[in-house]
């Protein structure tokens, strides 16, 4: 049985697409909450699929470009098939 | 012993590479809630102000901010009068009407220096109309104890899975409250 690994990268994608990405592959968004780190303000939002966890924060305020940090607890092939998918949007 | 600071990115690929490694670390990680009023609803995006619309005005990020009508601050049992102003950046150093949080402090160390990653967890407000006892300590304008139908603003704590980073289960993670070493305190 595989382990989980982790991945964490901030990607120039809208974080509406990344929860499509997410949900598509069978992970529900579970809880919401407001964040704050380095002095900027964040919305958190928690996926998860089994014992596979992922975190999607992006920044709030008005700013451009939108870069969402996405941070993986998962299986590597759920890491692979993320990155490809969000891979093919770009 | 150096220390470093690292965003979310940096923190959990650090971690990730010394899982590669196979190198033996501990992470260690203090959740502690706070109510320093270090965030009022002037410093808020209006993505989170806008929670606070049916009490609060303003007329846009920090700008002086109002009460829109009375109301009742429970978790500091303290009520507020239309008009009220709860927060300037110009006229006021701290907010009068503060949000609690939670900070979380995760760090470790290796080859004689340490990692840090925090952030903080806002308390999440809900507000409803209740009917309450309004009592003389909650503002020095009451004169008389009477009971009122009132908004009523709660902080809700977040949960605790909101308050932790998710890592794989070979990693072991110790919880501590507070740390002998200046830097990480």
């Amino acid at each position: 049985m595989p382990e989980n690994r982790l991945k964490s990268i901030s990607i120039f994608i809208p974080e509406d697409v990344v929860c499509t990405t997410l949900e598509k592959i069978g992970f529900l968004q579970t809880d919401s909450v407001t964040t704050s780190s380095e002095g900027k303000f964040w919305k958190k939002m928690l996926y998860v699929k089994g014992d596979e966890v992922i975190s999607v924060s992006e920044e709030l305020g008005d700013y451009w470009p939108k870069d969402p940090v996405i941070s993986i607890c998962g299986l590597p092939n759920t890491i692979k098939t993320i990155l490809g998918d969000l891979d093919a949007v770009i | 012993m150096p220390s470093f600071e690292c965003n979310e990115t940096q923190f959990i690929e650090n971690i990730s590479r010394l899982l590669d490694s196979e190198n033996k670390f501990v992470v260690n990680r203090r959740v502690q809630v706070y109510d320093d009023k270090r965030y009022g609803p002037a410093g808020m995006p209006d993505e989170v102000f806008n929670q606070f619309s049916s009490i609060l005005s303003r007329k846009g990020q920090r700008t002086s901010v109002y009460a829109k009508t009375h109301f009742l601050d429970d978790y500091h049992h303290k009520i507020y009068f239309l008009q009220d102003m709860v927060h300037s950046f110009s006229k006021m150093k701290y907010p009068v009407l503060h949000i609690p949080y939670y900070k979380v402090e995760y760090s470790f160390r290796i080859f004689g220096s340490s990692y840090h990653f925090s952030f903080d967890v806002l308390f999440k407000p809900k507000i409803s109309i209740e009917q309450r006892k309004i009592v003389k300590k909650m503002n020095p304008k009451i004169e008389e104890e009477s009971a009122m139908l009132i908004y009523v603003l709660q902080f809700e704590p977040p949960s605790e899975k909101m308050l932790v980073i998710n890592l794989p289960k070979k990693v072991l993670i110790l919880d501590f409250k507070k740390s002998n070493n200046p830097l990480e305190n």
